[in-house]
């Protein structure tokens, strides 16, 4: 454990198809916002460097296509990945309904070491359109509540359009995923970036 | 100049186009007294236009500097923007028009020259089209004037000279001009050169691309003589209206009902899902464009997907095939028929005798123009022989009046801007043919994608770009990882619409069959950005400079023709040599 120089999160988001995780990744990362985002057509990352608690941390987010799954992608998209942040979009209640399918299967498909403690979260997007709004806050509470009554999944109300809540929603993210690393004892030791997920695996790590 | 020949035609179009041509009468003006002052070197030079801009400075991104900007020039080689200050001490700049072309984005535009993008914002976004509109009409009566001297007996080839403004031009098309281009390409050019010239972006003039396209991707397949063109054209529209009929829908308003149980790979028979699906990424799609944020485009969008899904509930439906179809609807939109004529061909006020075989175009293009003589044949095509005939066997026969307005019989039914939807499901659908293990997620197919992927970067780039590829290789980049986009929309989001033709024209020209030249396409790509590729430490760098490169898309579809004909040579040889080697001692 000589050389920890560089922590990397790769940090995975799914939701519903038109919820807005590109915008949010685009938001976190780059501060913008454009109306005009195209849906995503296989997937895309970003990185952004953060300090936690006086570490360096290297976050690799990936924006996936909301229609795509994970079959024609290939194992590259998920393997590896410490943490995965949840989006549905607040007035579309069916992209809510489906937190627990895009759950499920990102457990059945990245098969975690430890699929009951795995670091999520869960972000209601598109809060500036309160008006049309269709799911209520509490709904939200319950289920983070029913997925794990000890340790209730956290959950942030986001608008990528007006940054609200962003930060905080990655920054404890990252908090969380690097927490649950430590407790497993992950850390890449190679100063590039490995979009494989297979040093995260071979040194030592989750899988 | 005599009246009727294609030059004068195309100064008619050109001034028939939407554009404040006025301000080419001003070419006498002196210039402003604000360039004045700046002690401009430009004497002789008319200025078309002139006002405040912002401009970037020097490139860097969000740092604006405002100035006077002017529009000067009276040819081709001298059109060019001025902006300066008013103060004596700074030198006013110039921005080169020439074989510029400019992009629109609400009050920003940009030009695009050989050597850089300029990045200028205007007041608002109606003065920015102004802008645009000015800079377009100059270079588009500058290419026209540039022409005036080349020799009548010269006929016009295709050129690659393409500019938004090019798409513009094409819209105000005459009949005469679609007639002559439809002789030239369909009667008197053989396949094998339009192929040739296609890959060297040579239909970025025509304005019946569209029909070149149905051509390759086998609707009307070059087997089909003329007489089956309208006759194919009809029946397969009427099939469509079918599908219309059959596969009648209602977009549901809102997206709570009750009975919709969304899924994220939507079934043909979930017709909701399917419709919410479709729906939320036609409106994402080439949303800069304001053709396609009109409601009724995007309707149509949506129903050609839908019904598509239904007619082939294998394929269904994918994210990523509207921008595909986009592509379609565009071309066909830009290229239909001119709905109301001046004077309709039959009624005798146009005499097509009087119409001789014509003037050059541009010829400052990347790419060669071929002027050719036009011989002197006495022989005369009639309209039998015409209608009875193949396409592309080199006739160079005289056209009778009859044979001419069969012609024009073909292009006013088969290009008619009333069947755009018809026409963009036929075109789509054929297209899904040779997709098919781009898209589909049945297993076998899945695989297909990602073999397409490897053989790209393990295969092909390994072979060209060796330095690259084993870049890639260190930095573990995986083909999944950036390729599947520009595999699966075919570049389309890559470059604006124009130029995602010229790359369509090369794709579809040198393989028809499997689109495989999008491979070549994608390591030219690879290969123009090399440099920066090369200097980036990780993987995530490398992402982010093709994010960013700026690659011209001439430059690649070179690049792509010059590896495709060089892998086809080293298997040849190899092939031979196996033979030697096989062969009999």
């Amino acid at each position: 454990m000589a050389h920890r120089k560089k922590v990397l999160l790769k940090v995975i988001i799914l939701g519903d198809s038109g919820v807005g995780k590109t915008s949010l990744m685009n938001q976190y990362v780059n501060q913008k916002f454009s109306n005009q985002y195209k849906a995503t057509i296989g997937a895309d990352f970003l990185t952004k460097e953060i300090t936690i608690d006086e570490k360096l941390v290297t976050m690799q987010i990936w924006d996936t296509a909301g229609q795509e799954r994970f079959q024609s992608l290939g194992v590259a998209f998920y393997r590896g990945a410490d943490a995965c942040v949840l989006v549905y979009d607040i007035t579309n209640p069916i992209s809510f309904e489906k937190l627990d399918s895009w759950r499920d299967e990102f457990l059945a498909q990245a098969g975690p070491r430890d699929p009951e403690n795995f670091p999520f979260i869960v972000l209601g997007n598109k809060v500036d359109q309160e008006n049309e709004r269709r799911v209520p806050t509490q709904k939200i509470e319950l289920w983070c509540k029913a997925k794990n009554a000890q340790q209730p999944m956290s959950f942030f109300e986001t608008s990528a359009k007006e940054a609200t809540g962003v930060e905080e929603a990655f920054q404890t993210i990252a908090k969380i995923a690097l927490q649950k690393g430590q407790d497993d004892d992950i850390f890449v030791p190679a100063a590039t970036i490995d979009l494989s997920g297979a040093a995260t695996k071979s040194s030592g790590g989750c899988c | 100049m005599e009246d009727g020949t294609l030059l004068s035609r195309l100064l008619r179009s050109a001034s028939a186009v939407s554009l404040p041509v006025h301000s080419l009468s001003l070419a006498s003006s002196k210039s402003t007294p604000a360039l004045a002052s700046m002690d401009v070197p430009l004497p002789a030079l008319p200025c078309l236009k002139q006002g405040q801009l912002l401009i970037e400075v020097d490139g860097v991104q969000g740092q604006w500097e405002a100035y006077d900007v002017a529009l000067v020039g009276n040819d081709i080689t001298n059109l060019s923007l001025v902006y300066g200050k008013n103060d004596q001490n700074l030198k006013p700049r110039l921005i080169r028009l020439h074989s510029a072309s400019i992009d629109l984005m609400e009050e920003i535009f940009s030009i695009i020259t050989k050597e850089k993008t300029w990045y200028l914002c205007a007041q608002s976004q109606k003065e920015a089209e102004e802008w645009a509109d000015a800079i377009c009409t100059a270079l588009e009566s500058a290419a026209i004037n540039s022409s005036t001297l080349i020799n009548d007996t010269q006929r016009r080839r295709l050129s690659s000279h393409v500019t938004a403004s090019t798409v513009k031009e094409i819209q105000t098309r005459d009949i005469f001009t679609r007639l002559d281009e439809f002789l030239e390409i369909y009667v008197r050019s053989d396949l094998h050169d339009i192929h040739r010239q296609a890959t060297r972006g040579a239909l970025s003039w025509s304005c019946l691309r569209n029909l070149m396209w149905r051509v390759w991707l086998g609707i009307l397949p070059g087997t089909t003589t003329f007489d089956q063109w309208v006759p194919i054209t009809t029946s397969s529209r009427e099939l469509y209206t079918n599908y219309q009929q059959q596969y009648r829908f209602i977009l549901p308003s809102s997206l709570d009902e009750d009975d919709i149980h969304y899924c994220s790979c939507p079934s043909p028979t979930n017709t909701t899902a399917l419709l919410h699906s479709i729906y939320r990424d036609v409106i994402r799609t080439r949303c800069s464009m304001p053709y396609f944020r009109e409601p009724h485009i995007q309707t149509m969008m949506i129903r050609i997907l839908y019904i598509y899904a239904q007619v082939h509930p294998r394929f269904g439906y994918h994210q990523g095939m509207g921008e595909l179809l986009a592509v379609f609807v565009y071309l066909l939109y830009i290229e239909q028929y001119p709905r109301d004529e001046q004077g309709s061909p039959r009624d005798g006020r146009w005499s097509f005798e009087a119409v001789p075989v014509d003037a050059s175009w541009d010829d400052q293009s990347y790419v060669h123009v071929d002027k050719m003589d036009a011989p002197k044949i006495s022989t005369y095509l009639d309209k039998q022989r015409f209608l009875s005939s193949v396409p592309f066997v080199i006739n160079e026969s005289t056209p009778t009046t009859s044979c001419k307005e069969a012609v024009i019989d073909i292009l006013s039914t088969v290009t008619s801007g009333e069947f755009i939807e018809h026409d963009a499901f036929f075109l789509f659908e054929k297209l899904m043919e040779r997709m098919d293990g781009f898209f589909s997620t049945a297993n076998e197919s899945t695989i297909g994608l990602h073999v397409q992927l490897e053989h790209v970067q393990f295969g092909l780039l390994s072979q060209l770009d060796p330095e690259v590829a084993l870049h890639f290789n260190t930095m573990n980049l995986l083909p999944e990882v950036y390729l599947v986009k520009w595999v699966r929309l075919l570049f389309a989001r890559e470059f604006p619409m124009y130029q995602v033709w010229v790359l369509w024209d090369a794709i579809f020209s040198v393989s028809s069959d499997n689109l495989s030249f999008v491979h070549y396409l994608c390591v030219a790509m690879l290969h123009e950005m090399r440099d920066e590729i090369l200097l980036q430490d990780d993987a995530s760098g490398i992402i982010e400079c093709m994010k960013k490169a700026n690659v011209s898309f001439t430059k690649i579809v070179d690049k792509a023709r010059e590896m495709h004909e060089r892998i086809l040579i080293d298997e040849a040889i190899a092939m031979s040599q196996s033979i030697h080697k096989s062969g009999p001692v």
